[in-house]
């Protein structure tokens, strides 16, 4: 049998800012806050998936992470339902600066919309929609 | 209406060598890389599993 993985469950940025983070991508992104775990961590919610906030200075023996812990680092892309137009007003209410787009891409199962922003760390947020679905 | 996002769709990994982490996630994680893309003189893959989630999106 072929071994394979499925989906992603969660992935771990590192935060400069566990709090700002936090609140960015809830205000921004619609996620849900939610602690976690014996020493509180602090996840952000959404659909079927979450993102763990590690401040990037954590010891790595408590909680351990990839060799590359500054934070900045990550570069993402999120589906929302909503088209790309909404996503642009919605960015601009949210008082964030827009790099680019709305711009055709491929996304993971065929063409999206998509509107790149920064989140606090300076990540690379992308938010897609795909217009046919 | 309150603005969400549902999934992720894909995420970039930065990589020091494109051959060897491609043929990494094929081996051991059973990823298929699906097309080749050159960006700006740059070889990349995108590497999906059966779910469709990405996992290069080629330098862009």
């Amino acid at each position: 049998m072929r071994f394979t993985v499925d989906r992603l469950d969660h992935l771990v940025i590192n935060t400069a800012d566990v709090e700002l983070a936090a609140s960015w991508y809830q205000r921004v992104l619609g996620m849900e806050r939610e602690e976690f775990g014996p020493d509180n961590r602090t996840a952000l919610k959404f659909g079927g998936q979450k993102i763990n906030l590690r401040p990037h200075d954590a010891d790595m023996r408590s909680w351990f992470t990839g060799v590359n812990s500054k934070p900045g680092a990550a570069d993402l892309c999120f589906v929302t339902a909503v088209g790309p137009e909404d996503v642009v007003e919605h960015l601009h209410d949210c008082g964030i600066a827009i790099e680019a787009g709305p711009v055709a891409k491929e996304g993971a199962l065929g063409i999206i919309q998509s509107v790149y922003c920064r989140d606090p760390d300076g990540n690379l947020i992308e938010i897609s929609s795909y217009m046919n679905r | 209406m309150r603005f969400t996002v549902d999934r992720l769709d894909h995420l970039v990994i930065n990589t020091a060598d494109v051959e060897l982490a491609a043929s990494w996630y094929q081996r051991v994680l059973g990823m298929e890389a699906v097309w080749r893309i050159e960006v700006e003189d740059f070889p990349a893959f995108i590497v999906i599993d059966d779910k469709g989630n990405d996992f290069y999106d080629g330098m862009e």
